[in-house]
């Protein structure tokens, strides 16, 4: 299980409200913690009288809610989880077939470094180092593996997803990222209008300029109207060398080398969640040639030897 | 008596009183409670081991935490602050957490923090942790109203403001927990509007949000989708997409105006009860039904979310809408009534949100996007009994309450400023008529103390100004202050004097401390107890202290408020007032003292420790009116004001010091004493000396 130490943060404040600063009546700054996403969370909205604002909180917090029940792998009961037990599902809801069908585009996009299905190689990986931290995984079952996580074999219908014998998918590359925009809309349509969203990946709107510190000594980088996420291979480590993590490279079912950590910043938190699992997955030598493909976006990464480097848009 | 074994005197006075107030602080209970160890605090609350219980965070609105015994949810714990939002007399929250159950009864409540001046001190804490305790086992079910909350403790004695507002608080919070977690229904949910009709048109409805509508243009389709969306077919970008409509049913004024009068009846016959039923249609290039529906059975391409729920729509609760019967609809490609089952719990009186897939291919395969529609069912379709009995019943705000409660005691405290308006009016009539005054005024000052002071608990305080103080700086309400209606008359009519005559008019009239000393004083001399003279020029040094001690308490304020509350026990105030000397033996020694140094120097607290009198002081120099006479003789001839003066207000050259003058009158009625007043004396004698001599002439010249 995942667990993250951060506290989660969404900040929110009408529109000129900021130019106040500490001048601001405590009666229009609402502030709520909880837990959301399995994390620590914290929530603070500035401008709205008390009622409106814990109306917001509660309205964000349910849809929070709505949509971990659809994407979340550590919930039995969530749809994803029983679309990979069951191999299909009738009805899926909106959200899953969008976020299904973007995660198809960025694998084609990204030559299938983005890749929803790697999930039995995850589980695999998962479950060997949990038992032998010491052993290299068998190359013959990894081979199998590799051939299964192919999203060509998912079939998207007409009110059915179905998917060969033996996959499972995997949204978590996306699927924060899809959270994250949609809490920061959600926060535009109560009327917020400076609104910064940090659910693990952040999306800001267009109100004002942020600064985001990026973990693993990548510096800081100034956000407006975009969405920013961090691929780090440190993320979750199976083996404590740190050569066995999370980002899994789909063609060769090993984990990916070429950097410490990818940042993008793209127009939604979706999108930049989804290039930066791509880009720290197809490594140094594909970064450029992928990243031409995303007018628009910004990349930092931050390599195992490998100099920082930009994309044409930064 | 020579100067120096006055002061020296004096020293051990002051003296005892600095030790007496040191003692009093010694005495003093720690500060505010810790908010503990929740956990701890639940156990204590649910009766159960600690080590069995798990409470969440707050979550949920109104804020709630949840408390489980080995996983079972046992009952709530709420905080006043959070869901009351309870203020105190103070200005500050006061935070108790409530304790219900899933019957609806309040199993216990705990006090986390609080500042009320009153309770800050003085009242003993078991007296407080009584009160809120007594809150126990009071059944919300039962007992809907507030009104009906018998079985409530009373009030504490000597805070019941404060009392009042904890009660609020209690009851408005517990009230809140156990209708927003269903345990009992809520006076304040609100209904459908079922009863009421009004013919409406199409754009009369979508003028009102009761039709909400979205366009989505080819545009925003293709940017989210495919830009080769509709390409075929040579639409440009600013053709819609599709344009969806959506409506509630269940309000004959929607649904009716919407179906018609026959296919609105034939559905409201078909809805169960808690059955929903939606209107959705759409114009444009994008049917929102498409065409799967009739295999599957299921409206793959429409959703509907409300809160963290999904709620699909399929064929069975589904009838295709032929024509709209409201006046002057769009033209519609397509158009649907929906019926959501009870089931769902979905709650039309909520807002909720249409979720629209759409895909970039027909097939339903590759790139998907979802649009939204937000409905918000205005007011105007939400009425009905459930509102009028939560109108009926809507508890007045507590400061209407209290208003409404003490009418008597208002209907007293006005005629008593009317007398008192008078007075001050008809001062001059009144200062000539010497033992008439003299007993309007030792009448006057046994009503402030016994019945306002004792009886009512109406005495102002230095508290007051530094809540209002605190409230000009971080938010004022007017309901704070309206709490009290007594101290709010008071101040309001002191605010007013002070700007007409300074401050004597609530120093030496409406301070019932201040009546308490002068009537033991008035006593003490009739006794023949030896006054001590203070010579003026140590009586103006000593003048001073009263503003530091002000000013010191003004400034903690800033840091502090309940830290200031708590050095404002420089005040026996609460002591002999309000609490009647029942308290802590520190406090009452303390008062004792003051009053004993008032038995040889009259007013000895006013004149040189009163802060509330110092904080007064400052703005009575607006004053407009200078009514006190004085003669010219005054200061030079003759000092017999100044050393009648009650709190040597009269400067040894005569004039009178308005920051001292508590407006007694005692100047006044030397000034027309015509057996006293030197000046006046002379005059009179001059005046019968020349009558006689006029007499004497006549007589002269009438003898023969």
């Amino acid at each position: 299980m995942l667990t993250r130490r951060r506290t989660l943060s969404i900040l929110a404040a009408t529109s000129g409200l900021l130019g106040l600063g500490g001048a601001l009546p405590h009666d229009l700054v609402s502030e709520w913690r909880g837990p959301v996403l399995g994390a620590e969370g914290r929530m603070l909205l500035a401008g709205m009288a008390r009622r409106r604002a814990r109306e917001a909180i509660a309205m964000t917090l349910a849809e929070v809610e709505r949509l971990e029940a659809v994407f979340s792998l550590y919930r039995p009961g969530s749809e994803l989880s029983r679309l990979n037990a069951a191999g299909r599902i009738d009805g899926p809801s909106h959200e899953l077939r969008v976020l299904i069908g973007r995660s198809l585009g960025y694998w084609r996009k990204t030559d299938g470094a983005f890749n929803p299905a790697v999930q039995p190689l995850w589980s695999f990986l998962a479950r060997h180092f949990a038992a032998n931290p010491a052993a290299e995984p068998d190359a013959r079952r990894l081979a199998d593996l590799v051939r299964l996580a192919d999203p060509a074999l998912i079939s998207l219908g007409a009110g059915r997803i179905s998917l060969a014998p033996g996959m499972a998918l995997t949204l978590n590359g996306i699927a924060q990222g899809f959270i994250t925009d949609r809490v920061a809309e959600l926060l535009r349509g109560a009327g917020f209008a400076d609104v910064l969203v940090d659910l693990g990946e952040f999306r800001a709107l267009p109100g004002r300029r942020w600064t985001i510190g990026i973990e693993g000594g990548g510096g800081s980088v100034d956000i407006a109207d975009c969405g920013l996420a961090t691929s780090a291979s440190a993320g979750t480590r199976f083996t404590a060398d740190g050569r066995w993590h999370h980002l899994i490279d789909p063609q060769s079912g090993r984990s990916a080398s070429g950097f410490a950590s990818v940042t993008v910043s793209a127009a939604s938190a979706a999108e930049a969640d989804a290039l930066a699992t791509a880009f720290a997955v197809a490594g140094p030598s594909a970064l450029t040639r992928l990243a031409q493909r995303f007018p628009g976006i910004a990349v930092k990464a931050v390599g195992a030897g490998v100099t920082p480097l930009s994309s044409p848009a930064a | 008596m020579g100067d120096r074994g006055l002061a020296g005197r004096l020293g051990p006075a002051l003296g005892l009183m600095i030790a007496a107030l040191a003692l009093a602080f010694a005495a003093l209970p720690a500060a505010s409670d810790e908010a503990g160890d929740l956990r701890h605090v639940a156990a204590g609350l649910f009766g159960s081991p600690a080590q069995d219980m798990a409470v969440s965070p707050a979550s949920g609105s109104p804020p709630a935490r949840e408390v489980r015994r080995n996983a079972r949810l046992i009952g709530y714990l709420a905080s006043t602050a959070e869901v009351a939002h309870s203020v105190g007399y103070s200005g500050k929250p006061i935070d108790i957490l409530v304790a219900i159950d899933p019957e609806a009864r309040i199993v216990g409540t705990h006090l986390v923090s609080q500042s009320e001046p009153i309770l800050t001190l003085g009242i003993d804490e078991s007296d407080i942790a009584r009160y809120v305790e007594g809150f126990a086992g009071y059944d919300l079910a039962k007992a809907v109203t507030k009104q009906g909350g018998k079985g409530l403790p009373d009030a504490i004695s000597g805070a019941t403001i404060s009392s009042g507002v904890i009660r609020d608080g209690i009851i408005r919070t517990a009230r809140a927990i156990a209708i927003s977690r269903g345990l009992i229904a809520g006076g304040g949910e609100r209904k459908l509007d079922m009863g009421h009709f009004a013919q409406q048109s199409w754009p009369q409805l979508a003028a009102t949000d009761a039709i909400a509508h979205r366009r989505i243009t080819l545009g925003d389709a293709r940017k989210a989708l495919s830009p080769d969306l509709f390409r075929t077919a040579g639409a440009p970008d600013a053709e819609t997409f599709i344009e969806l409509y959506l409506a509630l049913l269940n309000p004959p004024s929607i649904g009716q105006n919407l179906l018609g009068q026959r296919d609105y009846n034939a559905l409201m016959s078909r809805l169960s009860a808690g059955d929903t039923a939606l209107f959705i249609a759409a114009s444009g290039l994008y049917s929102f039904k498409g065409t799967a529906w009739r295999k599957t059975g299921r409206f793959e391409r429409i959703e509907i979310i409300q809160g963290n729920h999904t709620i699909t729509l399929d064929r069975s609760g589904y009838s295709n809408v032929g024509e709209v019967a409201a006046a002057d609809a769009p033209s519609l490609r397509e158009a649907g009534r929906f019926i959501i089952p009870a089931a769902t719990s979905f709650d039309p009186t909520k807002p909720f949100r249409l979720s629209l897939l759409a895909t970039s291919d027909l097939d339903g395969a590759g790139l998907a996007a979802s649009f939204f529609v937000d409905y918000a069912l205005p007011d105007a379709f939400l009425t009905g009994p459930a509102v009028e009995t939560q109108a009926a019943r809507q508890p007045l705000a507590l400061w209407q309450e209290n208003w409404r409660n003490r009418v008597p005691a208002i209907v007293f405290v006005s005629l008593l400023l009317a007398i008192l308006a008078a007075v001050l009016v008809f001062q001059d009539w009144l200062a000539q008529h010497y033992r008439f005054y003299r007993w309007t005024r030792i009448g006057f000052l046994g009503v402030t103390l016994v019945v306002l002071g004792w009886g009512m608990g109406a005495q102002l305080s230095v508290v007051h100004v530094i809540a209002f103080a605190q409230a000009l700086r971080t938010g004022f309400e007017w309901e704070n202050f309206l709490l009290d209606p007594l101290i709010f008359i008071l101040w309001s009519f002191v605010a007013i004097a002070l700007l007409f005559w300074g401050r004597g008019v609530f120093c030496g009239w409406l301070c019932p401390f201040g009546a308490l000393q002068e009537l033991v004083n008035e006593a003490a001399r009739a006794l023949r107890i030896r006054q001590m003279p203070v010579p003026f020029g140590l009586h103006e040094r000593l003048w001073p202290i009263k503003y530091v001690i002000f000013l010191g308490l003004f400034a903690l304020s800033l840091q502090s408020i309940s830290r200031a509350f708590v050095m404002a026990e420089v005040e026996p105030f609460k002591t002999a007032i309000t609490l009647h000397f029942w308290r802590a033996w520190p406090f009452v020694a303390y008062a004792a003292a003051l009053l004993a140094a008032g038995l040889v120097i009259e007013r000895f607290y006013c004149r040189y420790l009163c802060p509330l009198g110092a904080a007064l002081a400052i703005p009575a120099r607006l004053r407009m009116f200078e009514w006190l006479k004085r003669r010219p003789q005054c200061g030079t001839e003759c000092r017999i004001c100044a050393a009648r003066c009650t709190v040597g207000a009269i400067h040894p050259d005569g004039h009178i010091n308005p920051n001292e003058c508590i407006h007694c009158l005692n100047c006044q009625m030397l000034y027309y004493d015509t057996t006293t007043c030197p000046p006046l004396k002379a005059r009179m004698a001059r005046r019968a000396a020349h009558h006689a001599a006029v007499q004497r002439a006549s007589e002269e010249r009438q003898a023969p």
